[in-house]
């Protein structure tokens, strides 16, 4: 063990408050990361529906806001939401609730494209099939068609969630605590590039586990063509 | 009784006239099979009369009930509710079957019957296994639509249809996807359907099997009805010179 910490020139004590930390900041990543997938797919679905809605306005109005969602920074999202409100009308804002209502809403935009082009791939027949069994439009999207969405928008879903492992980092930019911050802060109190490889390692592993999770997905849902 | 009954049917598709002016009357226990052309308007009067079009004018009444009236040459449909009635009384099975991919075949039998009709769940597979057995595919009920062959499900589509309880049943050209070996199978069970009396429409390129199994014949070309009589007076004697020359072209 000795010679571990002479390799990393660091005193025990040192590294691990420096691990406590990390965890710390591990779990307020994955807070970010958990409110974020699951408030995002949602909207998601409801963004991919109000896009294709026959309403011109409709379509048009959600068009844009995942134009602005998907062509501005998601950086200067999180500094707009956070700061926006108390700059133009002198509203403080929680920082935990802007970091999260920023990248719900950076998301969704993304996962309505993806679940557009999975929604659009359904066959028409099977709309038609469903209409003349009798179910109600509602009926047959909820149980006819979405269950299919989901097997073929599976893998850039999964795709999208490693971004957002990573993405997390970025609520280093209002101030929100997470692995990234305190990465950045040992890394430079102890003049030490070991938390900076620490924190890699642990955003790789959330991000293997994430893979993993996706791929059992995909192969559970094998069972039909 | 007629339990279909469709006058005057049109229906444009921009510039594209397909029907014009249809008239279609079906009564209690027939079997009507709609011949033609690829491009003479067949499909496209199903899709009219299984409400997965609307027609742009004409009457169109199922079981009773008016699910569009004429007025001043433009076809005005009844209520959600009464559609909705009239849709439940409709069978139809499609070209390419449209089975529920994610669901066995037993469910494929029994969820509208569950969701829609609110049957219980013993009551639907009661229904359904009695169907199965009928369609020869009693071994299936837990395969999932892509482990059977296209004539297997066009059987389990037949099936999921009649598990409704249907009182006149439409086909769209319910053979064309198959390999020809296969077309046999699905023939031979809409053969015992008539048996039974089922009420059937059918679009085929079938003719033999249009000519042998049904109580009508209607040519559909261009829009246009040629003629709506027996098999023997279009098959045997036509006279029209266009039905003529279509029949020969098959023959050949």
């Amino acid at each position: 063990m000795d010679f571990f910490f002479d390799l990393i020139r660091m005193k025990p004590e040192t590294f691990y408050s420096i691990m406590e930390q990390m965890l710390e900041g591990t779990l307020q990543a994955l807070e970010i990361f958990v409110y974020t997938a699951v408030l995002s797919v949602p909207l998601g679905v409801l963004v991919a529906v109000l896009r294709e809605s026959k309403l011109k306005p409709v379509s048009a109005v959600t068009r844009f806001y995942q134009l602005i969602m998907r062509g501005t920074p998601l950086m200067l999202q999180l500094m707009f939401v956070m700061y926006g409100p108390y700059y133009m009308f002198g509203i403080g804002m929680n920082r935990f609730f802007a970091c999260i209502l920023a990248f719900v809403i950076n998301y969704a935009a993304y996962f309505g494209e993806i679940f557009r082009a999975g929604i659009n791939s359904i066959p028409q027949g099977q709309y038609e099939a469903g209409k003349v069994l009798g179910y109600t439009r509602v009926q047959t999207f909820f149980h006819i068609v979405l269950p299919q969405v989901v097997k073929r928008v599976l893998p850039p879903t999964g795709s999208e969630f490693l971004v957002l492992v990573k993405d997390t980092a970025l609520a280093n930019v209002i101030a929100q605590p997470q692995l990234f911050d305190v990465a950045k802060k040992t890394a430079g109190s102890t003049v030490s590039v070991v938390p900076l490889i620490v924190a890699g390692i642990i955003y790789l592993l959330m991000s293997a586990v994430v893979e993993a999770a996706f791929n059992h997905g995909e192969r559970k849902l094998n069972y039909y063509q | 009784m007629y339990l279909l009954e469709a006058k005057q049917i049109h229906k444009s598709f921009g510039d594209n006239h397909v029907l014009k002016g249809v008239d279609l009357s079906v009564e209690e226990g027939q079997v009507v099979s709609i011949i033609g052309p690829s491009g003479s308007g067949k499909s496209t009067l199903l899709r009219c009369l299984t409400q997965l079009e609307t027609a742009d004018a004409g009457d169109i009444s199922i079981c009773g009930m008016t699910m569009t009236e004429d007025r001043n040459g433009k076809a005005v449909y009844s209520d959600k509710a009464q559609l909705r009635k009239i849709m439940l009384d409709v069978g139809l099975v499609f070209q390419n079957f449209q089975l529920f991919p994610h669901w066995s075949v037993l469910r494929n039998l029994t969820d509208a019957q569950v969701r829609v009709l609110g049957r219980s769940k013993q009551e639907a597979e009661a229904i359904a296994r009695d169907l199965l057995t009928k369609m020869k595919l009693s071994e299936k009920e837990n395969a999932y639509p892509c482990q059977l062959s296209g004539g297997q499900q066009q059987r389990v589509a037949i099936a999921r249809a009649l598990a409704m309880s249907p009182k006149i049943l439409f086909f769209d050209e319910p053979t064309s996807a198959l390999d020809p070996e296969l077309i046999g199978e699905v023939l031979e069970i809409i053969r015992e359907l008539a048996k039974q009396d089922m009420t059937m429409v059918i679009v085929t390129h079938e003719m033999t099997f249009a000519r042998e199994i049904s109580d009508k014949v209607m040519f559909l070309e261009q829009g246009n009805v040629l003629a709506f009589d027996s098999p023997e007076a279009i098959f045997a004697n036509a006279s029209h010179p266009r039905i003529q020359a279509f029949l020969s072209l098959l023959n050949k």
